[in-house]
């Protein structure tokens, strides 16, 4: 018996010896990440460390900017195209865009939390982790083994994020806590700090605009940022810094707006871009319809969209839910003399639907469907649908709007009724004719109100070209529908010339905030005339359940009759900001809600 | 604590095995006769039923025994003196003492009391009446005759405080457990083990399990150290028993039928009618127009399937009703289970093989396109003694799962639109003619043609499938050795091997592009055709294998010496444990041919993804027992564990306890109260840690993540990226957590009444805190040990049970459970409501109070502008409880809430489970009634959640008849919104607050066991046959068509069931 206890001990000792005395046993490495130590060492590091600055921003939710379209389901309200909606350009009455109806009419609330509903929860106050893979980022890229040609590309990459974050933030919110360190636990004056002050935050944007512009490779990617795209964002957001300082009496625009010329002119004396040359009298039209815009020589920047990798489902959402272009975007498109429909005698009124086309701006027929460019268009329902156009709400098949006003920008029969989510159509973040736009207003604003014939030529008329459209003048008559917006004609023209070139890619409410013309939202929209000539012609079965209200004793569609947005709202004291979402501000109250909120 | 009486394995058939035994005997006999002066002795061993066979009598003191035969019969050499031991399983033993010339012995064993039940404990065995810890024990038997598919359907409301959760009746879905209520911020789970292996038990077959032991107070469970925390769910599988070989032969076949809470609306002329109510409120557009409702109302009083069209102009419209439920869900649900199990044992061996089987069908009514569950399970254990030390035993049991169910395509299409498709159509109808008599062969061609848009119907039938396969192996080799007397040393080593295959096929599927409209104005060529949401299709195949080993090697030293007042007993013990995980997911795009289901098959972009992960686990632990004149009982329990999951310095902790008991019923002042059979009173303390962080292997070590994203840098060129390491503490460590119970046993009236009562204080210090810090840190707070967290609660459990007679017996258990969690400690400086605080009891649910609706614009006075616009007569007249004439939120923390407090709490309490059983002759009836008698509930919001009127897609008659109108102003609910455009009335508040309290009759079984002499007439030893119900009935305050045990999700896709299951069980 003893001997056989002392063998089983034996034969245990040596069990604890295999299993016990083993340290390494409990020390378990990840075995599929990379670690922080082995990482940061050659270009390569470097272009995939930036790539999650790609992937994050490609959520347009968290990051609105070089904006494109969501996938899926939430391609129903995450996308550029549905931005207009929160301006006087479209009249979204859809019940899932009745957050862009809420901040177009006024009537939003503080959202309870930054996952809720636009806005604040929608484009929201959130996003800081973009902000600290940069700034991680930034503290190491010293560390890889490259030239400085190298590392700066990859920092100003980086800081161009940045500063397109920052300034969304401040146009949204107006301030926000800048930071350019990785923030950790320790750092509490930061997490529990106060928001810093604009002129801070936007002299380091422009610090890292001025740094991307000078650094980035110029490499022509139109998936990647560039040089190109560094220089039409820097205009960009010089050009609403510049701006929005000026009209909201901030002071010191003189430097950004001078910044935003000057960008917009390197770009355009680079020579790099053109604007896109398409089929006669579809040209505006085409670049924004065409599913495979690689290589266009307009396009700087774009969301690349693929079967199996990438697809949305933005068009057939947004066809239905932008609810038509309103009687005001429609008026501002200028006749074909130059000269706006309140003077020109080339205007035949819209008594009859189909003469508001007449002697137009060109770019009206491309973004508004005329009756008899149905089969041009391939428009409807379906591709074939044999339905009479236009369609208003109530009546029976076909496509339809709430006032009257069908948009074909960017309407592709084949990406709008293709399969679920199997679309590609491409989220054009930045083009050529922007920067064009930002330099001919820049100028005009550093010109108080001023721009040389010169410039014009070489920015605005340069659109007026490609369409056939007659040019600007340095000296317009004055509209007299915009006599009293405190401004010049030429900036009166130059702003119009900017809405009708860029309506429908999100331009418009941000463009009212920064000149401080929110009272212009106060203004109903309207649809297409409504009188019983229309009435009897379009809808004989008297079908449409949309409301129509009186514009100088004419009947016209309002779309927002009777429902919440009625009376829409732009209280000047609270609506230049976004209230910031109660969670955020409960997490550190420093930050402080906006004025009026 | 034991509701149901221990089995009784009695074995009364005759087997080739029990002829050789017999015949073993005979040589025996003359053998021994021959050797010994000795006399025969023979006799008969009967219970209360009579004949007994397998009973064992040895003749004490010497290795003599037989066993008895068939009849009960059994003849031995005993010489006057001898002591005889009769014993069996289950029955006390009896000994009788020879007397000189006598040769007749007959015995009649008693059922053992249960006092001298023996309950399993960690790493060991412990009398019941000697327990110091809360420990409750049930046997197999609960699990016996039900419909049930997994051990948690079966022990739900079974034991106190075990608290069993399951989400809905897809046999996939793993049951949720819980003991003794909320555990930590970060969750947790009782540690479940299968003969001491980590196990997922949702696969085990119930028919394998000898018994369940729950240990709940830390001192029962620190022998498991780090993972026991949350306390211990061990379950011991079956084995071979001394006796005649039996086998069991078990059929049972059930069906299920779905509950549906749901009362749709039928009739499309209502449906639109109060849809453009509600749609004219909010929006001030109707959803349907004069000739639809026209058409509706044809329909609505003649509801032919020409009817259900409408023209209106060149479009075809559907105003039709679908009754889905009807044409596409199943009405029952078949269900098959099936049993053979063979146990025995020789002298030296015994042996237990089971083989199960079950199937089940799932929801859809068409038998080709169905959900199909099959499941075998195989439990193979061989126990051996090689010499009088050493004995072997070698177990395999084997699970294998396959479930086959259509592929997920997207919400709109799946089983939740089933809800919403009444008024849709599914399929290209066939009428007379379409726009113009005449014209029906212009569109003959689309005749029958699927819908594509909200119809789940073409997806199931032509799309593709998810199969999903998972087979785990469990071997176990252990080897006890008994080196000297009273010692026991085990070792044993179990690795455990699980392989997961899962295959997704996302082909395309081929319809109209429509719900319930069609253009027909190009005479059918503008019919759209294509794939709905199935047009990115792919082939995806996963792998996952995960290996899993254990190792275990303890001794145990019984300190007993004859007469001696003291008896201790010591245990000693390692574990060691060690889990590696990988996966490997192979995807490829556009399948060349839907019939063509494999990933080689394709033409499009290709995917791979893997991952690997691993984590080690070791521990010494020790027992200590001492019992002092058999009423003073002392339980010392510890473990050093040391985990891989926490850096090199805080990964060793030590964790003891202890506990203690006083049998009062023994002390001799007790000894005049008869009717108090056992009393005894307990107490327990015990610290533990839990680092059980789910996925999280290695919480302090900062990694980058990487991946591919779909970001697209160029033509089919997806990003590689790497992203910044998130933030770690490199301090990290347990979660501790420390327990104190209090517990008191007794049993009175003569074993007629058994009760057992437990008080509980679980703190849980230092847990692992997400805080909730500033966004501008632009990361996940680092995990640190930061939070404090008290869960008080109780349990009773009690069992009245009675033989009346020789034919009536009844028992009645009840088991009731409280507990409730506070936290103590949380870093919250700025006391945001969004985080836990300080003193914040779980499961608070902040929201408005109201004062009902507004019967009158004029009553609207408050500012409610904060919460919603547009307000009128019928909306919600939230109280503005500051009188500052604005009802607002505040700014969300402790500090200004607005005007929002706590109107409930969501935790649920005071679950029970009542269990009746009667037995009549050979007749049996069990009712088992479960619920939960507190808890409130607020439905979610979200849209297409059901509840809210016009919230989702589908629509019940309540949202007609129960909201308000100036003629109906006492409705339940307000004025009709859309509500996925206006959610005002939907703020959190107390008038829509649901009392989640429910109970359900979870259990009837009625069983008729078939008299012994008609079963021996055909042959077979015992035959039971039974009817059982599961789910028959329920009873909640809850509105429907919320389900009070469904609650937390409200997209419902796999329906519990009301089940009616008959069986068959045959024993040879």
């Amino acid at each position: 018996m003893k001997n056989r206890t002392k063998n089983i001990i034996k034969s245990f000792a040596v069990l604890f010896m295999i299993y016990g005395c083993n340290d390494s046993f409990l020390e378990r490495q990840p075995l599929d990440q990379i670690s922080d130590a082995s990482f940061w060492n050659t270009e390569n590091d470097l272009m995939v460390y930036n790539h999650s600055f790609y992937d994050m921003t490609k959520n347009d939710n968290t990051y609105p900017f070089l904006m494109g379209h969501d996938d899926g389901f939430d391609s129903h309200r995450i996308s550029y195209l549905h931005y207009d909606g929160m301006s006087d350009n479209t009249s979204p009455r859809h019940g899932r865009h009745s957050s862009y109806a809420q901040i177009r009419a006024g009537v939003y609330n503080i959202p309870s939390s930054v996952g809720a509903n636009a806005p604040a929860g929608w484009y929201g106050y959130k996003g800081f982790q973009l902000v600290r893979a940069i700034n991680i980022g930034l503290a190491n890229y010293g560390k890889a083994v490259v030239s400085d040609e190298v590392k700066n590309h990859y920092e100003a990459e980086a800081r161009l994020f940045r500063a397109m974050f920052y300034a969304n933030k401040i146009k949204n919110f107006g301030t926000v806590q800048w930071v350019d360190k990785e923030v950790t636990l320790a750092d509490e004056d930061i997490l529990y700090g106060a928001r810093d002050s604009r002129d801070l935050v936007m002299g380091k944007v422009l610090e890292d605009l001025n740094f991307a512009a000078l650094n980035i490779r110029d490499n022509g990617d139109q998936n990647k940022l560039s040089k190109s795209a560094a220089l039409l964002i820097k205009s960009r957001i010089c050009l609403m810094e510049g701006t929005w300082r000026k009209y909201h009496s901030l002071g010191g625009e003189s430097t950004y707006l001078q910044a935003a010329a000057d960008a917009a002119k390197e770009l355009i004396d680079g020579g790099k871009h053109s604007l896109h040359k398409g089929a006669a009298g579809r040209t505006y039209n085409e670049l924004h319809s065409q599913e495979s815009i690689d290589g266009n020589s307009e396009v700087i920047f774009f969301q690349r969209y693929e079967r199996g990798a990438r697809t949305n489902h933005v068009q057939s959402y947004n066809r239905g839910y932008n609810g038509g272009a309103t009687k005001s975007l429609v008026e501002d498109y200028l006749c074909s003399d130059g000269l706006p429909t309140s003077l020109s005698p080339l205007y035949k009124g819209d008594a009859n639907y189909t003469d508001i086309f007449e002697n137009r701006d060109p770019r009206l027929r491309q973004s508004i469907l005329h009756p008899a460019d149905q089969a041009i268009y391939n428009y409807g329902n379906h591709s074939a649908d044999a339905n009479t156009y236009p369609r208003i709400q109530g009546m029976p098949g076909g496509l339809k709007t709430y006032t009257g006003y069908h948009i074909i920008k960017v309407y592709n029969v084949g990406s709008a009724h293709a399969s679920y989510n199997s679309s590609v159509t491409p989220g054009i973040s930045l083009r050529y004719a922007e920067a064009l736009l930002n330099y001919a207003e820049a100028k005009a604003e550093l010109g108080g109100g001023v721009i040389s014939q010169a410039d014009l030529d070489i920015s605005i008329n340069k659109l007026r070209d490609r369409d056939g459209m007659v040019h600007l003048t340095s000296t317009p008559v004055m509209d007299p529908r915009y006599s009293t917006d405190g401004i010049s004609a030429a900036l009166v023209e130059i702003r119009r010339e900017r809405r009708i070139e860029l309506f429908f890619e999100g331009f418009r409410y941000d463009d009212l905030r920064r000149w401080k013309q929110g009272k212009k939202l106060e203004q109903k929209d309207y649809g297409m005339r409504w009188d019983d000539a229309h009435k009897a012609l379009i809808d004989p079965d008297g079908k449409v359940t949309v409301k129509s209200g009186l514009v100088g004793g004419v009947p016209y569609i309002e779309p927002y009759k009777g429902t919440d947005f009625e009376t829409p709202k732009f209280d000047e004291s609270k609506h230049y900001y976004w209230p910031i979402a109660l969670d955020v501000l409960s997490q550190n109250p420093k930050l402080e809600q906006n004025p009026g909120w | 604590m034991d509701f149901f009486k221990k089995s009784k394995q009695i074995t009364r058939g005759k087997t080739l095995f029990s002829i050789l035994q017999k015949g073993l005997l005979l040589v025996m006999f003359f053998v021994g006769g021959q050797l010994m002066a000795q006399q025969t002795i023979t006799g008969l061993v009967t219970d209360d039923q009579g004949p007994l066979p397998g009973a064992t009598i040895v003749v004490k003191g010497t290795s003599n025994g037989v066993t008895t035969d068939f009849d009960g019969n059994f003849s031995i050499k005993a010489s006057e003196g001898d002591i005889l031991v009769v014993s069996f399983v289950g029955f006390e033993n009896q000994e009788v003492t020879m007397s000189s010339n006598q040769d007749i012995v007959n015995v009649s064993l008693t059922p053992d009391n249960e006092l001298e039940e023996v309950v399993v404990t960690g790493y060991g065995t412990q009398k019941k009446v000697n327990l110091t810890g809360a420990v409750a024990a049930v046997s197999g038997e609960v699990l016996e005759d039900r419909p049930i598919l997994n051990v948690g359907e079966g022990l739900q409301g079974v034991i106190p405080n075990l608290n069993i959760d399951i989400r809905n009746g897809d046999p996939t879905t793993s049951p949720e457990f819980n003991i003794r209520g909320f555990e930590s911020i970060n969750g947790g789970s009782p540690l479940i083990l299968v003969d001491n292996v980590p196990m997922d038990i949702g696969s085990l077959n119930p028919n394998d399990i000898e018994s369940i032991s729950v240990l709940k107070d830390a001192s029962s469970a620190a022998i498991y150290g780090a993972r026991a925390a949350f306390g211990v769910i061990l379950i011991t599988t079956k084995k071979g028993k001394k006796g005649k070989a039996t086998v069991n032969l078990s059929t049972e076949f059930s069906w299920g039928k779905p509950i549906m809470r749901m009362d749709p609306i039928t009739d499309p002329f209502a449906y639109a009618t109060a849809r453009n109510v509600a749609s004219l409120s909010t929006n001030n557009v109707v959803s349907y127009d004069d000739a639809y409702m026209a058409a509706a109302k044809i329909y609505s009083d003649n509801p032919t399937p020409e009817n259900a069209w409408f023209r209106d102009g060149t479009t075809l419209n559907y105003v039709g009703y679908n009754d889905f439920m009807n044409t596409y869900l199943r009405e029952w649900i078949p269900q098959q289970r099936h049993n053979l199990s063979v146990s025995g044992a020789t002298e030296k061996s015994n042996y237990y093989v089971s083989l199960g089987f079950i199937d089940k069908k799932g929801w859809i009514k068409n038998d080709d396109h169905n959900i199909d569950y099959d499941r075998y399970n195989v439990l193979a254990k061989v126990n051996y003694e090689i010499n009088d030390w050493l004995e072997m035993d070698t177990k395999a049991l084997i699970t294998i799962e396959e479930n086959d169910q259509p592929h997920f395509y997207n919400w709109d299409v799946n089983i939740n639109s089933f809800a919403r498709m009444g008024a849709n159509a599914t399929h290209f109808p066939d009428l007379p003619f379409y726009l113009t008599p005449g014209d029906r062969s212009t569109y003959e061609q689309h005749i029958g043609q699927p819908f594509m848009t909200v119809s789940p119907i073409p997806y199931y039938e032509q799309g593709g499938r998810n199969l999903n396969k998972q087979v785990d192996v469990l071997l176990t080799q252990g080897i006890t050795i008994k080196p000297m007397k009273n010692m026991k040393v085990r070792a044993e080593f179990s690795p455990n091997y699980t392989y997961v295959d899962i295959e997704d096929q996302r082909t395309r599927v081929r319809g109209i592009a429509a719900g319930r409209s069609l253009d027909l104005s190009d005479g059918g060529n503008n019919l759209v055709y294509g794939n709905g949401f199935s047009s990115t299709d792919y082939m995806e195949k996963s792998f996952e294998k995960r290996l899993y080993y254990v190792f275990n090697a303890y001794a145990d030293y019984t300190f007993e010496p004859e007469g001696s007042p003291h008896y201790a007993k010591a245990t000693l013990g390692f574990n060691q444990e060690y889990g590696k995980q990988e996966y490997l997911r192979g995807k490829a795009y556009s399948l060349i041919t839907p019939k063509i289901t494999n990933i080689n098959a394709t033409v499009g972009s290709q995917e791979a993804y893997g991952s690997a992960s691993h984590t080690s686990l070791r521990g010494v632990f020790y027992r200590l027992n001492y019992i002092f004149q058999d009423k003073y009982l002392l339980e010392l329990n510890g473990r050093y564990d040391a985990s891989s999951r926490f850096p090199t310095d805080d990964r060793y902790d030590f964790f003891p306890s202890f506990s203690a008991g006083w049998k009062i019923s023994e002390e001799s002042f007790m000894q005049d109260l008869t009717w108090i059979d056992n009393l005894k009173v307990r107490g327990s303390y015990g610290e533990l840690g839990n680092q059980l962080l789910g996925d999280d292997y290695y919480p302090y070590i900062p990694t980058m993540g990487s991946g591919t994203s779909n970001y697209l840098t160029g033509s089919g060129s997806r990003a590689p990226y790497v992203s910044p390491a998130g933030l770690v503490s490199s301090e990290l460590t347990w979660e501790k957590v420390s327990s104190t119970n209090f517990g008191i046993d007794a049993t009175l009236l003569g074993d007629k009444l058994d009760v057992s009562f437990d008080v509980f204080t679980r703190v849980t210090k230092d847990m692992l805190m997400m805080v909730e810090q500033p966004s501008i840190l632009g990361t996940s707070a680092p995990k640190t040990n930061a939070a404090d967290l008290e869960t008080k609660g109780w349990e009773l459990s009690a069992t009245w049970k009675d033989q009346l007679n020789q034919d009536w017996y009844y028992g009645v258990t009840l088991a009731l459970s409280d507990s409730q969690a506070e936290i103590t400690k949380y870093d919250n400086p700025t006391g945001a409501l969004s985080e836990y605080y300080t003193g914040q009891k779980i499961g608070e649910i902040w929201g408005y109070k109201t004062d009902g609706l507004f019967q009158n614009d004029a009553d609207i006075t408050n500012d409610l502008s904060a919460l919603g616009n547009n307000w009128k007569a019928g909306d919600l007249n939230y109280r503005d409880t500051d009188g500052n004439g604005i009802v607002e939120p505040g700014n969300n923390t402790l500090a200004n809430p607005g005007d929002r407090g706590v109107i409930g709490n969501s935790s649920l309490r005071y679950r029970f489970g009542i269990n009746i059983d009667l037995r009549y002759k050979n007749w049996s009836l069990n009712t088992f009634f479960q619920g939960i008698l507190k808890g409130d509930y607020f439905p979610p919001t979200g849209n297409w959640n059901a509840f809210w009127p016009w919230n989702a897609g589908n629509a019940e008659w309540y949202y007609i008849t129960d909201s308000w109108s100036p003629t109906n102003r006492d409705a339940y609910f307000p004025g009709p919104h859309i509500g996925y455009n206006d959610k005002k009335n939907y703020s959190v508040n107390d008038r829509y607050l649901q009392d989640a309290s429910y109970i359900r009759l979870k259990q009837l079984t009625l069983n008729y066991k078939v008299p012994a002499d008609i079963v021996s007439q055909i042959g077979v030893r015992s035959l039971n046959v039974y009817y059982s119900g599961q789910n028959l009935w329920d009873a909640t305050n809850m509105r429907a068509p919320l389900d009070p045990e469904v609650r937390p999700t409200l997209t419902q896709e796999y329906y519990k069931n009301r089940t009616h299951a008959f069986g068959l069980k045959i024993g040879l």
